[in-house]
């Protein structure tokens, strides 16, 4: 079985009025199904960038992206938005819910976009958000919700989907220390669930709850460790951020 | 995405913006009230001609003796008599155009019924004037040729007359006293109504066979037993008239034996000309003035296009969402312009509420009839969604161009 993701020799320039910002510069990786792997390196070496060309918002200056075997550079525009409905999910650092619609919508969105009939969506929407502790709160707007719960809202929206890939870009880094926790207990559970799942964080004990370490620097990985002990150990809580402890502390 | 779905989110980011949504259809509702009332209002006056030309009898000549230069005589009280019954007969049967030709006369009489009576226009008539006039008798009969021919003494009485002479009761068979002779009532024409245009009420009258009002009612002081006072001519279409009027007048200066450049002794009119006129002009002038009101839909239109850029742009980090989540571009495309054309729909109905209510205020203030007729409703609403359409699509377009990244990274 070939990798879930092959990059060969990625480079990515940003125009940036006359100049170029050259972000990556010849990125190669493979990730196995399966994997949870955190992305760390200092501001501007080129996470987000990368994430972006891994979520098929963006595409390469030059290089190859083989996603599950298939090369995604030839497809066009809206072959590429049906694969990002159905196969990766987002974790924003900003949660990025439309502020116009309710909790149970906002899941419910990438479904409507797959062309689920509504019945079903509506069903598969609220059990996700019983599985992050939210089954009361459907109706509620973003507005309503404090950080956390809007971010267990997008994460509910991955778990509706149940995308096999999944690509959180600093997803604790607008939460306290607690919140951040419940979330990366929610992302390990997708992992044990049989999710692959990039991280990007600043934070080095996030990061050790992953198996893998890639360390980037001027748009180049220049580190990559399996991390020698796994993860600590957890129950798979049921429902609810009560149910998760975190083993590494803070 | 099913169309109900993005009809709900269309709905969904209407009601988001209730304000400036209603700001924005301000400009169609305007447009469509504008139209609507125009329309309201000018149908309803051609409706209104048109209903008195239909209840005076359509496609009608008249032909009254005196010069065609003499001017202002009016019917009954014309000139010198020229006309006769033989004329009549020689119009119906050479002019092909002509559907009947009838010799009419008529005067003032005064009508008894017991100790009720009553003063009015007396017509002296042969059978072909109902159906010039398309009159119908309600109840009883029309005349027949044989009474006529031997000058009976039987009378249709117009449902005024007929109200005046025998309220609450059948007058069918009973007796009237005319001009001091007895006449047996046979019948009672349908109401033509109040026909303000005509100047006097239509019903107001009664009918007696010609040769009988020669004979006993109005021939007393006639020049002559054939002459007759005027001749009502029915032609078979609109387009007829001309050419029938042409004919009619050849026939008559050669029957009436008038030389080269003898000048006609009869006029012939078409009665009812100016109010055809008149109603022709007010199609127009509808037509013309709902063109107007109809440039203040594209403005309308221009300002949902505006408004739409506006929305595309301040929904961007919203569109790179969406497309994130897999919306394609005919997701998108369809999201925007449904939302323009239903703003532009919803605006529209609004402004045909609004046209017919300013219609009916406008027609009960000014005492004008309205006529708001299904169609221009149907077609103010479907041109109004048209306009959403045309000028929902460049923003929808442009919306559903939008680079993923660029949108979702958008400040
Ligand atoms: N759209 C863009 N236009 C121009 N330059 C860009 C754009 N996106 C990123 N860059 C530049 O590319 C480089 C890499 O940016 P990127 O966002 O990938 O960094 P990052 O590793 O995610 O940083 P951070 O940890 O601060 O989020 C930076 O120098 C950034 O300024
Ligand atoms: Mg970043």
């Amino acid at each position: 079985m070939p990798p879930l993701i092959r990059l060969l020799d990625i480079h990515k320039e940003h125009p940036l009025g006359q100049r170029k910002v050259h972000a990556l510069r010849g990125v190669s990786l493979e990730i196995r199904e399966g994997e949870f792997v955190a992305v760390m390196g200092p501001s501007g070496s080129g996470k987000s960038t990368l994430m972006n060309l891994l979520g098929l918002m963006d595409r390469p200056s030059s290089g190859r992206y083989l996603l599950a075997g298939q090369d995604v550079q030839q497809l066009d525009h809206d072959r590429r938005a049906t694969l990002r409905g159905r196969e990766i999910g987002f974790i924003f650092q900003a949660f990025n819910l439309l502020g116009r619609s309710t909790a149970v919508e906002n899941v419910e969105l990438a479904l409507t976009y797959a062309g689920h009939p509504r019945k079903e969506r509506r069903r598969r929407a609220a059990e996700a958000l019983q599985r992050v502790g939210l089954g009361d709160r459907q109706d509620h707007w973003p507005g309503q919700l404090s950080g956390g719960e809007q971010q267990r809202v997008a994460i509910a929206r991955v778990l509706a989907t149940g995308p096999r890939l999944i690509l959180a870009d600093e997803p604790t880094g607008s939460l306290d220390s607690v919140t951040g926790r419940e979330i990366m207990g929610f992302l390990r559970d997708l992992n044990a669930a049989g999710r692959t799942i990039l991280l990007v964080t600043h934070d080095p004990a996030v990061a050790r709850q992953a198996r893998r370490i890639v360390s980037m620097r001027d748009g180049q990985v220049v580190g990559d460790d399996i991390q020698a002990e796994p993860p600590a150990p957890e129950a798979t809580p049921a429902a609810g951020p009560g149910g998760h402890s975190v083993a590494v502390p803070a | 995405m099913s169309p109900l779905e993005t009809l709900r989110i269309a709905f969904r980011a209407i009601r988001a913006n209730l304000l400036r949504s209603a700001l924005t259809m301000l400009g169609i509702i305007i447009g469509v009230a504008a139209v609507i009332t125009m329309v309201a209002l000018g149908t309803g006056a051609q409706r209104q001609v048109a209903e008195q030309i239909r209840s005076l009898g359509s496609n009608l000549l008249l032909i009254q003796p005196g010069s065609p230069n003499q001017g202002g005589a009016r019917l009954g009280t014309g000139a010198r008599p020229t006309l006769t019954e033989e004329d009549a007969a020689a119009i119906a049967r050479e002019v092909p155009e002509v559907v009947v030709a009838v010799p009419t006369m008529s005067g003032a009489g005064h009508i008894v019924q017991g100790n009720l009576n009553w003063s009015t226009l007396v017509g002296g008539i042969t059978p072909g004037y109902l159906t010039a006039r398309d009159w119908r008798v309600e109840t009883g009969r029309e005349f027949t040729l044989e009474e006529v021919e031997t000058a009976a003494k039987v009378v249709l009485l117009g449902r005024t007359v007929a109200d005046i002479l025998f309220p609450g009761d059948d007058p069918l068979g009973r007796q009237v006293r005319l001009a001091n002779t007895p006449f047996t009532v046979i019948g009672v024409l349908a109401s033509k109504g109040q026909v303000a245009a005509a100047g006097r009420d239509q019903d107001d009258t009664v009918l007696i066979p010609l040769s009988t009002a020669k004979l006993r009612v109005l021939g007393a002081n006639r020049l002559s037993r054939t002459l007759v006072d005027f001749l009502l001519v029915k032609v078979t279409t609109d387009e007829a008239i001309g050419p029938a009027q042409q004919q009619i007048r050849q026939l008559l200066r050669q029957r009436h034996r008038l030389a080269e450049g003898v000048e006609d002794d009869f006029r012939i009119g078409e009665p009812f000309a100016a109010m055809e006129a008149r109603a022709a002009s007010t199609r127009s002038l509808t037509y013309l003035l709902a063109a107007i009101a109809s440039v203040s839909l594209v403005v309308g239109g221009i300002s949902i296009m505006n408004i739409m850029l506006v929305s595309v742009t301040e929904r961007t980090r919203e569109i790179g969402l969406r497309q994130a989540l897999g919306a394609r571009r005919r997701n998108l495309l369809n999201q925007f312009l449904v939302e323009a054309t239903t703003l532009c729909v919803l605006g529209g109905v609004v402004g045909v509420l609004v046209g017919i209510a300013a219609a009916f205020g406008i027609g009960a203030m000014a005492g004008w009839p309205i006529w708001v007729s299904p169609a221009s409703v149907i077609l103010a609403v479907v041109f109004s969604g048209a306009i959403g359409v045309f000028f929902g699509f460049y923003p929808a377009h442009k919306a559903s161009r939008l680079d993923p990244i660029q949108a979702l990274r958008f400040e």
